[in-house]
């Protein structure tokens, strides 16, 4: 009897807690819903049509102030050259991983945010500037894109697709580690601080692709991959060139476990996927662009 | 059984609050339905402007003030125009999209670059700040003809008034630019509070430099299509408080909206028409027929003189290191500018009185040769000799004298 009267109680005190609010219809739009009166909704469309469908990304290019660094001063980037970066980070990026491993690849192991931003991310503390980041896995940035320029194919790999390549490569070593030994080889030659005072000589003769490479042991990994994949034969013969034999060494040698570990992990073939990447530069001139997005 | 009437009391109390009414919310909305309306109210006011907005824009509250003209669309388009330094001084449009989001209230983004409102807010290496403006803005408030925006990232404040219907763009932003040449063309005003005067200098471009007894401080401003605004309030002497100004009819003073006691006017006339140490070119439809009659009799004995090769170009004042002040003529085709030398005085406190004397004898080589030719041209040196009062818009860009014996006796002078 007890007992039945503590469940009434514990009943009635339930009840008597319960809200009595009743829940409207959710007042929050979709955020992926697109304005079909706005004048880039034809863009719009194709960029779900050619990233959010096949990759599961979304290609986002209007400023969102939540999804930038508050620390610098960011302008977005224009509709035209937005319009063409998404057309060649299609081609040149998603499409060649795509042909090269497989869809899903990206589907699961891909960004799921791009973002482009107009201006670079200037630190006059350091005097260096921020070209491009990767956050966890999720989210690839790519910065300066209002000065991106299609004519210049050194450029276009410089300043943006061998920055994509760097911060796609941290996506994966963050899914995949990458062999512990890779860091060894120049341990005690990594300057997290001034690494932007060496210079490309110098930083060659110690074995580092680059002076960033030099910074610490995960940039000088991608690094490695970002550079071989689109620099050219001549461009990375002259890299050879200038850090010497020892240098060179070095820096092949890394190549070596990059390579290996693109291939174990991935499935991936370095040398194919560069040649991929070079063919199709080529095509990249003013007719490749679709002019009625 | 003591446990039993703990379990028991402590049920009854939560049934009893339970049992409470809840306090009633203070709003009939929730507080997402209200941000929601407040973008939509926002969004929809923007673009009912027929012929979009004036937008005063400051990047912060220590730089020069602008004047962009901006438009809103139904597809998100927004279109900008400026004609200023920043843009050659042409006049520049630029199209992007905007966007109004939520933040702690209605944001207006401008999300994609635009050439226009993006030169204000785009980073220059190295120290990576630009102009250091924005381009989101925290809409503080808004109607029908005036929107109150605070920079999100700088809190600069930034407004926009809705521009008449029947105003095009390029002719809108051509007189606020004539304006602003009649308004700033001596570089400097005054501040005029009663008996108080304060010296106002243009320190940089759109940011007068305030000389207080006790301190020198600097504000910017923006030139409006009635005058000039003042990103914050000046205090004069007195301690009103005064930020907004409108040229009069006469356009020789800049009064505050407010308080019509408190005005900008320009340099004292006299002072600065001895001092500038400018060309003035007398203006040979605006003289009355005492400065005519020799004119024209210098006009035609040059052209005797020299055969029809030459014929008097202007005549006016200027001056030169060696003479100073003087009466100078030219002639045309080749120039050949001649200096009489004059003594000039300002006369009386109001700065409005000049006397002008002749230096007799005393000329440059040009002018000893023309005297010995075509002596008429002393007739024209003397008639300026005399004291006037003068007249002037605030730009003394153009000066009226007007002889005080004889006020039918008049010139008006151009500075060149």
């Amino acid at each position: 009897m007890r007992r039945f009267i503590y469940t009434i109680i514990i009943g009635i005190t339930l009840y008597s807690c319960d809200s009595k609010e009743e829940f409207t219809d959710s007042i929050f739009t979709d955020v992926e819903e697109l304005d079909t009166a706005s004048v880039t909704y034809d863009f719009d469309v194709w960029l779900i049509e050619n990233f959010r469908e096949p990759y599961n990304i979304s290609f986002k290019y209007k400023y969102e102030d939540v999804g930038s660094d508050l620390d610098y001063n960011l302008v977005p980037i224009s509709i035209d050259k937005a319009m063409q970066m998404a057309q060649l980070v299609k081609y040149l990026w998603f499409d060649v991983y795509a042909s090269m491993v497989d869809e899903d690849f990206l589907k699961q192991y891909g960004p799921r945010i791009l973002q482009l931003v107009g201006s670079p991310a200037y630190n006059p503390t350091s005097g260096t500037i921020k070209l491009g980041e990767a956050e966890g896995g999720i989210k690839i940035t790519l910065l300066n894109c209002n000065n991106f320029d299609y004519t210049s194919i050194d450029m276009m790999n410089e300043y943006y697709f061998k920055t994509m390549h760097h911060e796609f490569a941290h996506i994966l070593h963050q899914t995949k580690s990458y062999p512990r030994s890779f860091e060894e080889i120049s341990a005690g030659n990594y300057l997290p601080m001034g690494w932007q005072y060496r210079s490309d000589s110098e930083a060659a003769k110690l074995g580092f692709v680059s002076p960033y490479a030099g910074s610490q042991g995960r940039e000088d990994f991608v690094e490695i991959i970002a550079n071989y994949l689109v620099k050219s034969d001549e461009d990375w013969k002259a890299i050879l060139d200038m850090a010497g034999s020892d240098g060179a060494d070095i820096i092949l040698v890394k190549l070596e476990i990059c390579a290996s570990w693109l291939r174990e992990k991935w499935n991936i073939d370095i040398e194919a996927m560069r040649n991929e990447i070079i063919s199709r530069e080529l095509n990249i001139n003013d007719d490749f662009f679709d002019k009625t997005l | 059984m003591s446990r039993s009437y703990i379990l028991i009391l402590g049920s009854l109390l939560l049934i009893l609050s339970g049992c409470l009414k809840e306090e009633e919310s203070l709003f009939s909305e929730s507080a997402a339905e209200r941000l929601n309306n407040a973008i939509s109210r926002v969004d929809s006011l923007l673009k009912a402007a027929p012929n979009g907005w004036e937008m005063q824009y400051f990047a912060n509250s220590e730089s020069a003030g602008y004047n962009l003209l901006v438009s809103f669309k139904e597809n998100t388009e927004t279109k900008f125009a400026a004609n200023n330094r920043l843009f050659e001084n042409k006049y520049t449009e630029a199209v992007s999209t905007y966007d109004i989001i939520g933040d702690n209230g209605p944001v207006l983004s401008f999300d994609t670059y635009n050439d226009v409102m993006h030169f204000f807010s785009d980073p220059v290496d190295p120290a990576g700040v630009g102009l250091g403006g924005d381009f989101e803005f925290v809409v503080i408030s808004s109607s029908d003809s005036l929107v109150i925006l605070k920079g999100k990232k700088h809190n600069t404040n930034v407004i926009m008034k809705a521009l008449p219907q029947n105003v095009d763009w390029d002719s809108y932003l051509d007189s606020i630019n004539s304006l602003e040449s009649e308004i700033l063309a001596c570089g400097s005003l005054f501040l005029i509070d009663g008996n108080d005067t304060v010296a106002a200098m243009l320190s940089k471009f759109h940011v007068f430099e305030f000389d207080f007894d006790d301190e020198v401080s600097e504000m910017p401003f923006v030139i409006t299509n009635y005058g000039m605004r003042f990103y914050d309030t000046i205090q004069t002497k007195s301690g009103l408080e005064v930020y907004d100004f409108y040229i009069n009819a006469t356009k020789d003073k800049l009064i505050s909206k407010g308080n019509p006691n408190v005005y900008f006017e320009g340099p004292l006339l006299a002072e600065y028409f001895i001092e500038s140490h400018s060309t003035f070119n007398v203006d040979f439809k605006q003289m009355s027929s005492q400065f005519i009659a020799p004119t024209e009799v210098l006009s035609t004995k040059l052209n005797e003189r020299y055969n029809g090769k030459r014929n008097l170009d202007v005549w006016g004042f200027s001056y030169d290191d060696l003479f100073g002040n003087s009466f100078m003529f030219k002639t045309a085709p080749t120039e050949i500018k001649s200096d009489f030398s004059l003594i000039m005085r300002s006369l009386g406190e109001g700065g409005r009185e000049l006397t002008i004397i002749k230096e007799d004898g005393v000329y440059d080589s040009n002018a000893e040769i023309f005297i010995k030719t075509i002596p008429e041209v002393k007739d024209l040196w003397e008639v300026v000799a005399g004291t006037y009062e003068l007249t002037s818009t605030i730009s003394r860009k153009s000066i009226k004298f007007i002889a005080k014996n004889d006020n039918t006796k008049y010139f008006v002078v151009n500075k060149e």
